[in-house]
């Protein structure tokens, strides 16, 4: 696992973050519970003198964890959130493309109309996946949601784009240079508040967060930061291994993606 | 832990994604997930083993073969981070490659010396376009030299071009030259015994000494402070920016460009906590004495500093679409993510990136580099690339068309 200087990863998120309120008026976070988009949240909070200074959304399909419901509720009172839920749908299929495509992508998009965001900041990390390697920090969606990944705008330096569909938004991406490891050190120095999902419960815990129906925990006895890093530093098994909508079919995410899942 | 980056360059199929394909399997700074993954998608297409296609990981590009987009790999070796950048090689595909080229400081060209290969058009415009930008240092991979039997005498022939190229182009800085095999990873990490005549040490340690000479960029002592916005702070306005150079500290006297104001530090804020210094390469949010002239784009100096705020200046330019004299006020330059208006756009000179030639000229063509005058609106501050990277850079556009990147002489 690749440790990186915590300093410059953080300067440079806040950077990206000024920089995204600042062009873009109407902008507001994704916010999944999970370790990432709440690290994402700690960051803004620094880069604004304490406060978030934007809406932040959380996608809800009513199955996600019991322990996440409390977790959104304690933070978002504590961090003085401007909180929008946004409700999905579950339909019949229960995982992976058609549920995390289909249902969730379709409650993001009902918010985005009804709130007409232009921008929305997004916390993927580029080592997750593949995939998310290829990704800009400011990256342009249509209206559908559609990711051009083959024509995607020159990032040169911090020239970020500022083109923009008038009917789509651009996805900002604060975190895309962190890794994984960095993401809990960065808890670990920070007191980042975390959802107790990531903890080790009956020798079992979840590396990475979906809803209740597409995660599968993993055998560990990490009950606390510092045993998740130590655990970290010698894995040898892929962050998403237990998300089942990675492993569906090939090329899967890259479809998501270009649906404009996250 | 510092991360080093590395820009890879060079022409498609010469093996850029190979090599870093073997390197990330043989430094394990990839899960075995992720090798399998690569193994089982060789075979479904029914070819050998593909180190590359760790890092292709779009479908096209494995299809078709080539990356259509920059990609970065982290590579874990001798308790350093290396990351890679690597570009695509297209001609058409230029404008991604120097999103790839604008963050990589040491640069690793990979040439094949296959026959029919060699050191091409489309990698002298790839090394063209680093040297301009920045690069500090140049380490010349030649690949392939299994196909030519690990012949001396091949891998020095590209060496003499690519010397020779280097010369016509001015390019001064340190230049080193390793004869690979990427895909049988002959002297990626071990020095290979293919080649005894070869006496320096392989890829991966060259790429490391290489760093530890040349990686860290000078920082300038002088203060430069680019404003992203004001916002309102717990009891006054505040400028939020970011410390390009020189260090700052609660009391100092800043002049503000373009404005061309002076004004005192009255509080810094660094990482939302209330701080008497900030040093360079930091974001900040300042109480000024007098903030009515800072806004955002401007420029933050120290006071003792010649004022660089102007209107006119000469620039360095590789052009993406036709370039030519313009006074129609429609291109504007992006710096920092500011659009600043162009009211005139003279060609003075054009420049061969594949020879270096360089001829009086009122036009320059597309891929193809040369010498323009501007005239903005109204000034602004910039300043000589060499001097302040972050403020004499800018890429060119009309309207949402973008027309080449400069440098500011």
């Amino acid at each position: 696992m690749m440790e990186q200087d915590l300093d410059k990863l953080e300067e440079k998120s806040i950077f990206i973050i000024r920089e995204a309120k600042e062009k873009f008026g109407n902008i507001a976070a994704l916010w999944s519970m999970g370790k990432d988009s709440t690290t994402m949240l700690a960051i803004a909070r620094k880069a604004f003198l304490g406060k978030i200074p934007f809406p932040v959304i959380h996608i809800d399909n009513g199955i996600d964890f019991p322990e996440s419901y409390k977790f959104r509720y304690d933070l978002a009172k504590k961090w003085n959130m401007d909180l929008i839920v946004a409700k999905s749908e579950i339909k019949q299929e229960i995982s992976g493309f058609s549920c995390c495509g289909a249902n969730k992508t379709a409650a993001l998009r009902k918010i985005m109309d009804e709130y007409k965001f232009n921008a929305l900041i997004v916390s993927i990390r580029r080592d997750e996946h593949g995939i998310r390697a290829k990704e800009r920090y400011f990256s342009p969606r249509t209206k559908e949601f559609k990711w051009d990944y083959k024509n995607q705008p020159a990032e040169l330096w911090n020239n970020y784009t500022s083109k923009l569909d008038t009917k789509g938004h651009v996805r900002i991406h604060p975190i895309l240079d962190w890794n994984e490891i960095d993401i809990w050190n960065y808890i670990r120095e920070n007191d980042v508040p975390i959802n107790p999902l990531y903890y080790s419960k009956n020798g079992l815990r979840y590396r990475s967060l979906g809803c209740t129906h597409c995660t599968v925990a993993l055998k560990s006895n990490a009950r606390n930061v510092d045993q998740i890093i130590k655990e970290l530093e010698v894995t040898e098994t892929e962050e998403r291994s237990g998300r089942q909508q990675d492993k569906e079919k090939e090329y899967v995410m890259e479809k998501l993606r270009a649906l404009g899942y996250m | 832990m510092i991360v080093n980056r590395i820009t890879l360059l060079g022409q498609k199929d010469h093996g850029k994604s190979t090599v870093i394909g073997n390197l990330l399997i043989s430094t394990g700074s990839v899960t075995a997930e992720r090798v399998k993954e690569a193994r089982k998608i060789s075979e479904q297409i029914g070819k050998p083993f593909e180190p590359a296609f760790i890092m292709d990981s779009f479908s096209e590009e494995r299809e078709q073969g080539l990356t259509i987009d920059t990609t970065r790999a982290d590579i874990a070796y001798n308790g350093r981070i290396f990351e890679f950048i690597d570009v695509p090689g297209h001609l058409e595909l230029m404008k991604n490659m120097m999103s790839g080229a604008s963050s990589g400081d040491v640069a690793v060209v990979v040439i094949s010396a296959k026959r029919g290969e060699g050191f091409t058009a489309q990698t002298r415009r790839h090394i063209f376009i680093a040297s301009m930008f920045g690069m500090r240092a140049l380490i010349v991979a030649v690949n392939k030299l299994d196909y030519m039997g690990y012949d001396e005498r091949k891998f020095q022939n590209i060496c003499e071009m690519v010397r020779d190229y280097l010369g016509r182009i001015g390019f001064d800085k340190p230049v080193e030259f390793v004869p690979i095999s990427a895909y049988s990873s002959e002297n990626l990490i071990k020095k290979s015994k293919k080649m005894p005549w070869y006496d320096g040490l392989p890829l991966m340690d060259t790429i490391g000494s290489f760093i530890s000479k040349y990686g860290e960029a000078p920082k300038g002592k002088s203060v430069r402070i680019l404003v992203q916005s004001i916002a309102d702070g717990a009891s006054d306005k505040v400028a939020f920016g970011m410390v390009y150079s020189g260090s700052i500290k609660v009391g100092e006297k800043l002049r503000v460009q373009p404005a061309g104001m002076t004004t005192a530090i009255k509080k810094i804020y660094l990482k939302g906590l209330s701080a008497k210094s900030a040093p360079a390469g930091t974001n900040v949010a300042l109480e000024l004495a007098d903030i009515s002239k800072v806004s955002r784009g401007s420029v933050l100096y120290g006071a003792a500093d010649k004022p660089y705020s102007m209107n006119r200046f000469e620039a360095k330019v590789f052009a993406i679409k036709r370039l030519e004299r313009e006074t129609n006020g429609r291109i504007h330059m992006k710096i920092n993510n500011n659009d600043v208006p162009i009211r005139a756009l003279n060609v003075l000179r054009a420049i061969s990136p594949v020879t270096g030639s360089e001829e009086k000229s009122a036009s320059i063509s597309p891929s193809n580099s040369g010498i323009i005058a501007l005239q903005l609106k109204s000034r602004y501050p910039v300043e000589n690339f060499e001097e302040c990277a972050e403020l004499g850079r800018f890429a060119l556009y009309e309207g949402n068309e973008f027309l080449g990147i400069g440098t500011v002489r």
